[in-house]
């Protein structure tokens, strides 16, 4: 019963959510606040997955025992407890929660890996062919193309072009700065590489599929908003157009999701009102909270009943 | 330690970089900002022999040093890997922004351009201080 309603739940955030989600307009307006949506329905989803096989392997109630057992150490309570035995369902359990940790297990190394193994290579090759610029705090490689990005890790870092440096005017370049180095105190990349396991590992479910691109959407946002903090919202999207300027090469891409960038920049819709973050504050409570509270419902109910 | 040889690396490349000719150990060893045992030099030197880094060819008992490929070739090779990595991009680092292709940039200036007037226009209107 229990193990059907979470399935059931799971299904409806997996699928459901995604395209609503997707679609709304005040991811825009409240990056942030989209970001940990996305995350707590993802963690939802991943830990109700894990929950309801482990509900066919451990008896509805193991949970409310060990409470009930735990009361009775302590001398609360005297109840007798059924000594619990194997069934079929419990096998299909097992199945079920190793079929999803080894899923995870291999999504989680194949990226963690393959990411080390280059993150390490970009390190050393930007240390060896970079100079430090000690009053902006970054590493400039010299290149004539305008280009700005950090390398996050245990050495984070902002690497700018010398072709940025000389395109840019000085506001603009520190709003470039402000936006990379929100970015890296923000752990942009581990939000991201998350995304990027779980899209390996679940990726025909809509949920873990639509997330990993609109988070990627979102944490320039988040970024784009960490700049404003430190200068104008019109430097920032002049920044923008500036370094996506088409190269020499024209080798530029199509991306609308730039245009909307710089749009939301210039036109500084108002931020959501309080009630509005409330709901959706609530929602992420309620994702974070449901698998929890399902599965530890009948125990707490168990308490009741044994400790009346 | 790791961390140290990295930036004794990074130091010894941008010497041999801005040398005019080949070096010897000993000529690099004079340029480094802090004294070092002559075999420390010489290992790392050859260390970025091995990996591909420096080039060398034998001059009496010792080697002359120089880069494998000038600092320039060096970063446009390593921009463009930047510039199209594409697997795995946000993982291992994060750009700006993507350049766009021209019609794209055209429009988006254009639009730009035109909220640029209105906020000249209508002074304060989106709500950033003007000084």
């Amino acid at each position: 019963m229990i193990p059907a309603g979470l399935t059931a739940y799971a299904l409806l955030v997996a699928f459901g959510l995604p395209r609503p989600l997707v679609g709304a307009s005040w991811t825009s307006r409240a990056p942030r606040l989209a970001i940990s949506m996305w995350l707590a329905a993802a963690a939802s989803v991943v830990a109700t997955l894990i929950l309801a096989p482990l509900l066919l392997i451990v008896p509805n109630h193991a949970l409310g025992d060990l409470l009930v057992l735990l009361v009775q150490w302590c001398g609360w309570a005297d109840h007798q407890l059924p000594v619990p035995t194997w069934t079929a369902p419990q096998a299909a359990g097992v199945a079920g929660i190793l079929g999803v940790m080894a899923r995870l297990g291999h999504a989680i190394a194949a990226v963690t890996l393959t990411q080390r193994r280059i993150r390490h290579r970009t390190h050393r090759d930007i240390r060896l062919a970079g100079r430090f610029h000690p009053t902006l705090d970054v590493v400039v490689l010299d290149h004539p193309q305008p280009s700005a990005f950090c390398l996050p890790g245990r050495d984070a870092t902002v690497v700018l072009t010398a072709g940025a440096l000389r395109t840019l005017p000085a506001a603009e370049l520190r709003a470039v700065i402000a936006h990379e180095r929100t970015h890296l105190r923000g752990r942009h990349h581990l939000i991201l590489t998350g995304a990027a396991i779980l899209d390996r590992a679940f990726g025909p479910v809509s949920l873990f599929e639509d997330m990993h691109g609109e988070l990627r959407r979102l944490v320039e946002l988040a970024a784009d908003d960490g700049a404003t903090r430190h200068c104008p919202r019109h430097t920032v999207a002049h920044a923008v157009l500036r370094l996506a300027a088409p190269p020499a090469s024209a080798l530029g891409m199509g991306s609308t999701a730039v245009h909307q960038r710089v749009l939301r920049l210039l036109t500084a819709q108002a931020p959501l009102g309080g009630p509005a973050v409330a709901a959706r504050a609530l929602l992420i409570a309620a994702l974070l909270l449901t698998p929890l509270t399902v599965i530890t419902m009948p125990a707490l109910s168990d308490l009741g009943y044994h400790c009346a | 330690m790791v961390e140290q040889l990295g930036d004794l690396e990074a130091e010894i490349m941008d010497r041999v970089w801005s040398a005019r000719g080949p070096m010897a150990v000993r000529d690099v060893r004079g340029l480094l900002d802090r004294p070092l045992a002559y075999t420390t030099v010489m290992t790392v030197m050859d260390r970025l022999f091995r990996k591909g880094w420096l080039a060398r060819e034998r001059s009496g008992r010792s080697y002359r040093y120089q880069p494998a490929l000038s600092r320039s070739a060096y970063t446009a090779r390593l921009m463009s890997e930047v510039l199209s990595g594409a697997e795995d991009r946000g993982l291992t680092l994060l750009h700006f922004v993507e350049t766009m292709n021209a019609a794209e940039y055209e429009s988006l200036r254009s639009a730009v351009q035109w909220h640029e007037g209105q906020r000249r226009r209508g002074g304060d209107d989106d709500g950033t201080p003007t000084a």
